[in-house]
């Protein structure tokens, strides 16, 4: 099973897939197959590990950099080939238990959930985390007006969908309010306050 | 990209499975360092839209290989 380096070379690994995006070409198939390629050589348990890699990218890059990264999750959003991470559905307990694979932005989403009825304890990300990461993966996006627009209706479509078990409510209604504010505004940083807004509200 | 069985209540954020190989074991929400700690730090290192010379024409497997070999060993 792949261990996580103890000083991963970050940096290195965002450039290496920005220069793979470029080689390939960013809207081919070749580097939407490369982005899966990293995710399941990562797999789902070091599947945050690319999320930091985006986040870098969005950090460090000049805009072709990030453009070029941006364009190939619109392209593999288009193909429903999302680059994602598998969790277990909210309410199963049991190993095993029915899963699903999400893409990067509503896979933060859920991290972010403080889960306040549930003994499993606290979010996996802290309100700040999840600002900080959520936003660099869709500020990366809105390189791309094509990309931000497509992956907010995914979102939206995602927190309607009634028969996805893998979100509880509140995080759905907080998902419906991120993307109907990022659709409407690039403002990565606003929407992810507005979702953070929501999940609190719903816990008291 | 279905992998191995997590346990639901498994923190993919933060808890030590998770955690660089050698690194602190108590961590996470508590307030030690994760794996996220450094993000955006340590200079002001660009990302160019460039493709080094020997990197060119390589393989999707190649290209991923480079990007992996710089996270997990």
């Amino acid at each position: 099973m792949a261990e996580l380096l103890a000083q991963p070379r970050w940096v290195e690994a965002a450039q290496a897939l920005v220069g793979g995006c470029v080689d390939l070409g960013p809207r081919q198939e070749g580097a939407v197959a490369l982005m899966e390629a990293v995710c399941t050589g990562l797999g789902d348990r070091l599947y945050p590990a690319f999320l930091r890699v985006l986040a870098e990218v969005n950090l460090r890059g000049e805009y072709a950099a990030r453009a070029a990264v941006a364009q190939t999750l619109a392209q593999s959003l288009s193909q429903g080939r999302l680059p994602s991470g598998s969790r277990a559905a909210w309410g199963s307990l049991q190993l095993g238990a029915q899963r699903r694979s999400l893409g990067p932005i509503e896979y933060l989403c859920l991290a972010a959930w403080p889960r306040p009825h549930d003994s499993r304890g606290p979010a996996e990300l802290s309100p700040e985390q999840f600002q900080t990461l959520a936003s660099a993966v869709m500020e990366l996006l809105d390189c791309d007006p094509d990309a931000r627009l497509l992956y907010a209706d995914h979102l939206a479509a995602v927190a309607d969908d009634p028969l996805d078990g893998t979100m509880p409510r509140e995080v759905r209604a907080a998902l419906r309010t991120l993307a109907q504010g990022w659709r409407s505004h690039p403002d990565a940083s606003q929407a992810c306050s507005a979702f953070v807004a929501s999940l609190g509200k719903a816990a008291r | 990209m279905i992998g191995a069985p997590l346990s639901p209540s498994a923190s993919l954020f933060s808890t030590a499975s998770l955690r660089p190989l050698e690194s602190p074991a108590a961590a996470g929400r508590a307030g030690g360092p994760t794996w996220l700690d450094g993000l955006g730090a340590g200079g002001a290192a660009t990302l160019r839209a460039d493709v080094a010379v020997d990197q060119r024409g390589l393989s999707v497997q190649q290209h991923a290989e480079r990007v992996l070999a710089a996270l997990i060993g």
